[in-house]
């Protein structure tokens, strides 16, 4: 998925109340002819600082707690990468220059939802710059978010696609409310742990356990299974990603990241329980890590600057699993592990165990194979 | 009674200067964009010159 490389502004943007501010208020550059000298200091994307930039100026509420917000800090990466290269020091590595070459590209400005396609899928106007209230869930989320949420969300990846798009046509921002993006409660905190995020229940209150006219619902107990784990189908896992260069362009030094897919289903132990996802099991799938995955980073820090980066940067690897919670979104409504009690009890094959685990995976996985399959219901 | 009657017209009067500067120089604004806004509302232009400047392809992250 990439943007368009589209730069035309139309007529009716121009006379909007957001046209009428003038580009070089927004975007800095010259109002002159010459089209090299107009563009010297343009600021490409002017909503970006700080999590607002020029957008501050009116929408200062939002501004203020979106500087905090996951999809601007990338706060969940940072915490991990940092947790899996310590001891070391970033500045010591190569980690800060490959963030700004590749992860930044996926944190989101005001302008990357609302104005152009994300910079991952390489910018452009979404629409004319008429701006968009409501971001396209096909340009502007899908575009980051495409290896796993909406590309499943959509049926992209895997052949069924949720029940919620397929038949009801509902879109990111039917769920995950504006409000949400653009304010992360905690602030900072890693998506597992925000108290502000739609649950099932939310809109499928009968659907708790107790409260429920289905049999399935009420045999677990509140907060044993995530739904997913019911209705989710099969999904879509990267299993063996390497840093590595881009060649197309001649010094021009791109992260790019050759996977093995994996598509799988697995439950697992949750060890990311919160008030928001308090569930004892939940639906886990692969992160694309292994101890060597940033190994090319030293190579590239011997080219640039002189010395090769640490030989060990992914020192604490046994620290974190590389089978992680997920929100699985191709929720079906009937599925085949809830096709009756024993199409899930008993069936090994849909339980994260050790047998699933590579000989060099971390340590950290042990956390999440669950020990005790349920046996099959005999009577 | 006459006092206060001069007070509003004139806090009045003041707040339509402030409307009219602020009118003025909304207008400037405009104009001094003028350059961009002619080039970029060129649509066949900006998708042509778009056409030329893409290349390459975007990975699917995420």
């Amino acid at each position: 998925m990439r943007g368009r490389d589209t730069y035309g502004v139309d007529k009716e943007f121009v006379a909007s109340q957001h046209g009428q501010i003038g580009c070089i208020n927004c975007h800095k550059g010259k109002n002159v002819d010459d089209v090299d000298e107009a563009h010297e200091g343009l600021v490409k994307d002017p909503s970006e600082e700080g999590g607002g930039g020029v957008c501050r100026d009116c929408h200062d509420q939002i501004a203020s707690s979106y500087k905090d917000a996951m999809h601007y800090n990338l706060t969940g990466i940072k915490d991990i990468v940092g947790t899996i290269t310590s001891p070391h020091k970033m500045e010591d590595t190569l980690l800060p220059a490959a963030w700004q070459l590749d992860c930044a590209d996926c944190h989101a400005s005001c302008g990357s939802c609302h104005v152009a396609w994300p910079a991952v899928a390489k910018g452009g106007l979404l629409d004319r710059h008429r701006f968009q209230k409501r971001p396209p869930m096909d340009k502007t989320c899908y575009a980051c978010h495409g290896s796993r949420f909406a590309g499943e969300y959509m049926g992209k990846l895997t052949p069924i696609a949720d029940v919620h798009y397929e038949k009801y046509q509902m879109e990111c921002v039917d769920c995950h409310l504006g409000e949400q993006l653009h304010n992360t409660k905690p602030a900072g905190v890693k998506r597992y742990y925000a108290t502000e995020t739609p649950r099932c229940e939310q809109c499928h209150p009968d659907s708790e356990p107790g409260r429920s006219e289905i049999a399935m619902h009420n045999a677990h107990a509140k907060d044993t299974l995530a739904c997913s784990i019911c209705h989710a189908n099969e999904y879509f896992n990267c299993t063996n990603c390497h840093v590595s260069l881009d060649v197309k362009e001649e010094g021009q030094i791109k992260v790019i990241f050759p996977s093995a897919p994996l598509v799988t289903f697995k439950i697992g132990t949750n060890i990311d329980r919160s008030a928001g996802n308090p569930y004892k099991y939940n639906l886990v799938r692969h992160t694309p890590m292994k101890k060597d995955s940033l190994a090319s980073l030293r190579y590239f820090q011997a080219v640039i600057k002189g010395a090769p980066g640490p030989a060990d940067l992914v020192a604490n690897y046994d620290a974190l699993p590389t089978w992680n919670s997920a929100s699985i979104h191709n929720i079906q409504r009937r599925t085949r592990q809830n096709a009756s009690c024993n199409a899930c009890h008993g069936h090994r094959e849909l339980f994260l165990t050790q047998d699933d685990l590579a000989p060099d995976e971390p340590k950290a996985n042990s956390r999440i194979i669950v020990g005790e399959i349920p046996a099959k219901i005999t009577k | 009674m006459k006092k206060k009657s001069l007070m509003i017209t004139a806090a009045l009067l003041g707040v339509a200067c402030t409307l009219g500067l602020a009118r003025t120089l909304w207008a400037e604004t405009e104009v001094s964009s003028q350059e961009c806004i002619n080039c970029h509302t060129d649509l066949d232009r900006m998708d042509e010159y778009g056409a030329a400047a893409a290349g390459g392809s975007a990975a699917i992250a995420g």
